[in-house]
């Protein structure tokens, strides 16, 4: 069994869409088989519609001390700067 | 060159309803700025009643149905319950608003029966999307339970200007129609427009300010009191007068305690507040004498006072609608529908190309200009109605005017990124490296 690389995020004070921008950066960095692990103060929800769109898995929990937690795990490379080529 | 498809979301709910809006906030204040008398007149008139519904129904309903649609969803932290119902309360607000303000201004109340027939069937479409999106499930904070409060108050609001019109159209009786007049006007006003004003600034306001809700229990406390005054107003108004200064005490508390814990959130707010914030924060300066206007007028109502002023229900209007609303609502407009833009055309492609910040696709001068413009407009109008100086009138309508025009001038610089896109590639040599051999 592989391990699990986990990459946090605390994204809790920040001003919309300061965690989405954040999070959808990161996801063109962040190496495949990493699985990022957000925290959040609310339920993001146009960052979850955009992760729907581009068919990324994800989970979106609320977190035991409040706010929530979305787990993305990255499992296929994802060629950047494509999409205005 | 192959651009990502734009995000789906609500831009083709929320935005026509924004520009719909703005275009009748515009239009009203030009109609103003001809005619002053319609603030400054008798207020049973066709043209006045034309207008109120050009501001109330056209500006201020369509402003807050474009934003429920977008921001309830994050207030409440689940997502739309139907978007094909906010699509169809969409075609029939835009479709029967003009029918109803039309049929108003030549006083023909089969027109306004018609208009009036699709705006109520849009707003029942949206009672229930927004009630259905707040209950699943229904996460008990003061924002949900003061839009569910609010969304009742205009279900009741709606249900007294059917009571109107079918007894205008002969098929109903009515003993005073000028008490039902008010009974509405005050339950969209207060019960509606203002309680929803504050219910949503629990949750926008701490999040624009980076800041926890400074005190829940206080905000429940300005939820309850107004929903009190609300509850208490509808046997006042229309039988038992008695009971309206403890109404008009009761909303005036609710409002009070809504600027106070405005005022606290702005205080604990690590950020200097940018140009639209300011054209927000400019709406809690208008609460305390639109607080003392609801007792006066409820006092003079009950007969405890002499009528001072005739105009009263006129300033209340006008304070209420231009002075705290209308700055609430520009202020939260201007962060809103770049927001919209922004999210539309830039999401999608995030982490794939250079996109530029959210702040950059308006001018943040300008805002800090109409901060201090919109309000100064709104007081005019308040001295204009207070003297019946119609040339005071005029000059807050052609300022207001001059604002509105120029926020409009904002919002299109950020709409033009929904054509003109400016993102930029990202360099290649940044391909994401693989943790597999």
């Amino acid at each position: 069994m592989s391990p699990t690389f986990i990459s946090k995020m605390d994204l809790r004070g920040l001003e919309p869409p300061e965690p989405m921008t954040r999070i959808l950066e990161a996801l063109g960095t962040t190496p495949t088989g990493i699985t990022l692990l957000a925290r959040l103060e609310r339920r993001p929800l146009f960052l979850l519609e955009e992760l729907n769109r581009r068919g990324q898995q994800h989970s979106c929990k609320p977190a035991d001390d409040g706010g929530w937690l979305l787990s993305i795990p990255i499992t296929e490379p994802v060629s950047r700067g494509s999409t205005l080529q | 060159m192959s651009k990502p498809s734009p995000a789906p979301g609500q831009i083709w709910i929320a935005l026509p309803f924004f520009i719909f809006g703005f275009l009748h906030l515009a239009g009203g204040l030009a109609w103003l700025a001809l005619v002053p008398t319609l603030l400054t007149g008798a207020f049973y008139r066709p043209d006045v009643i034309a207008f109120s519904h050009v501001i109330g129904l056209g500006f201020l309903m369509s402003l807050v149905a474009g934003s429920s649609y977008q921001l309830l969803p994050v207030a409440f932290e689940n997502p739309l319950f139907n978007r094909t119902l906010a699509k169809i309360h969409l075609g029939l607000h835009l479709s029967g608003v003009p029918v109803m303000v039309y049929g108003f201004l030549h006083w023909h109340m089969p027109v306004v029966a018609v208009g009036g027939t699709a705006v109520l069937i849009g707003f029942a479409l949206y009672l229930f999307n927004i009630a259905a999106t707040a209950l699943r499930p229904f996460r008990k904070n003061p924002t949900t339970l003061g839009v569910l409060i609010a969304l009742s108050a205009l279900a009741v609001a709606l249900g007294v200007a059917v009571w109107i019109l079918t007894a205008k159209l002969g098929f109903a009786a009515v003993r005073d129609p000028l008490a039902l007049l008010g009974a509405h006007t005050f339950l969209i006003l207060i019960g509606f427009f203002l309680l929803f004003l504050a219910s949503v600034s629990y949750t926008l306001l701490p999040m624009f300010l980076l800041v926890p809700l400074p005190s829940t229990r206080r905000a429940f406390g300005s939820i309850q009191y107004l929903a009190l005054g609300i509850a208490l107003f509808i046997p006042g108004q229309l039988i038992a007068p008695s009971l309206l200064p403890f109404a008009a005490l009761a909303a005036s508390l609710g409002l009070g305690l809504y600027a106070i814990e405005n005022l606290a959130a702005i205080r604990r707010s690590p950020r200097r507040l940018d140009g639209a914030l300011r054209l927000y924060a400019a709406n809690l300066g208008f609460i305390l004498p639109v607080a003392l206007g609801l007792l006066l007028r409820a006092l003079q109502l009950a007969g405890h006072v002499p009528t001072l002023t005739l105009h009263l229900d006129t300033l209340l209007f006008t304070l209420a609608v231009f002075g705290t609303l209308a700055c609430a609502i520009l202020g939260m407009g201007a962060k809103i529908v770049p927001f919209l833009v922004w999210q539309h055309r830039y999401a999608p492609m995030l982490g794939r190309a250079l996109v530029p910040k959210l702040a950059d696709l308006v001018y943040p001068r300008l805002l800090n200009l109409l901060a201090w413009t919109v309000p100064a407009a709104a007081l005019a109008l308040a001295v204009g109605v207070t003297t019946q100086t119609n040339l005071t009138v005029r000059i807050g309508a052609l300022t207001f005017l001059a604002s509105v025009v120029a926020f409009q001038f904002n919002l299109y610089r950020a709409l033009t990124h929904l054509w003109h896109p400016t993102a930029k590639p990202l360099p290649k040599a940044e391909l994401r490296p693989s943790l597999s051999p």
